[in-house]
């Protein structure tokens, strides 16, 4: 087999894994695409010793939330100024990935849709919410290494992790146990 | 929300993001990226960043680089050597020194008539001052918001 057939090879195991990180990241897809392309231009630069690199997956991880973070910083700060609070405006709107909330909605829902409703609602959230809760389920980083990632504080990482479970709970109608007795 | 109900909160949430899994790539994606490696691979070493050099040149520019920052190094503090014992670079220096007296004669000038102005006449210039500058960023904001709106809107898109 050939490099470039290698690298075809690679590009197809891997490129999903990359373009769910940029894409859940950034809830933009032409973004992601553009950062996922970015990420296998990288890895080509240094196929060789990737290809046989036992941390691939990582490595390819770590490079698309990076540049997928340092997009995230870069759009904010042009435009953050200006538009902040039509965003904001638009975010506190909960319709996005609404749907019928009957008792059994999850058991008549198929997979695929519940899926893309789940997908869709986590994409809706605002930024400093859908972006530290990704970092902590999907990278499965912790609180103090997001805060670390992000630049932000301890606690405004806890409070936004738990407000983005709180809008994803009130989006998608998520009862707790508690409730459903009450 | 008490702690039990958060940990429920979290629970049901990971259930269900647990069971996203991987989104799939646009079709056409692999195809664009392989274009981009194919046309970067044609890319002459010169154009390429350097990590990505051949070692050889990589170590070739390095010593050439640190050569070069010897030389300028070296050749600008021979330069300032012989330039400090020549005349014109003294009379350079007198020139200098005579030019900041003019400045402080002006700076004494301006002084002196501010003392002498009303405090009222100075407080209106200076709120004139202030309105300007206010008036400038307004119009500065205006416009780059006004710039920013088509980029604005393919982001949201």
């Amino acid at each position: 087999m050939t490099d470039a057939q290698q690298f075809e090879t690679f590009l197809h195991n891997y490129q999903h894994m990359v373009f769910s990180t940029a894409m859940r990241l950034t809830a933009n897809q032409s973004e992601a695409e553009d950062i996922t392309q970015e990420v296998f231009l990288r890895a080509y630069e240094r196929f060789a010793q990737l290809q046989h690199s036992p941390t691939v997956g990582g490595w390819l991880k770590t490079v698309a939330t990076n540049l997928s973070l340092n997009h995230l910083a870069r759009y904010r700060s042009r435009w953050t100024f200006f538009s902040e609070v039509f965003r904001n405006a638009e975010n506190d709107s909960d319709e996005v990935a609404d749907f019928p909330a009957t008792d059994d909605t999850h058991q008549t829902l198929a997979a695929t849709d519940r899926r893309a409703l789940v997908e869709q609602a986590l994409q809706s959230l605002p930024a400093p919410q859908r972006v530290p809760l990704v970092l902590h389920h999907f990278e499965e980083l912790g609180y103090e290494e997001i805060a670390e990632k992000l630049g932000v504080s301890l606690g405004k990482v806890k409070t936004d992790i738990f407000r983005g479970r709180e809008a994803l709970r009130r989006k998608l109608h998520l009862k707790l146990k508690e409730e459903e007795s009450g | 929300m008490n702690p039990q109900q958060e940990q429920q909160l979290e629970a049901s949430v990971r259930r269900e993001l647990d069971a996203l899994g991987e989104l799939t790539a646009p079709p056409a994606l692999a195809n664009r990226i392989l274009q981009a490696v194919g046309q970067r691979a044609v890319v002459p070493w010169y154009r390429r960043a350097w990590p990505t050099w051949p070692l050889s040149l990589r170590l070739a520019s390095l010593v050439g680089l640190l050569g070069a920052s010897a030389g300028l190094g070296f050749g600008a503090w021979e330069l300032a050597n012989t330039l400090a014992g020549q005349d014109s670079v003294s009379r350079w220096l007198t020139d200098a020194s005579a030019l900041w007296r003019v400045l402080g004669v002006l700076g004494d000038i301006v002084r002196t008539s501010f003392s002498r102005l009303d405090s009222k006449i100075l407080g209106a210039g200076f709120a004139l001052m202030f309105a300007t500058g206010v008036a400038c960023v307004g119009l500065g904001s205006a416009c780059v918001r006004l710039a920013l709106r088509p980029a604005l809107n393919r982001i949201e898109s």
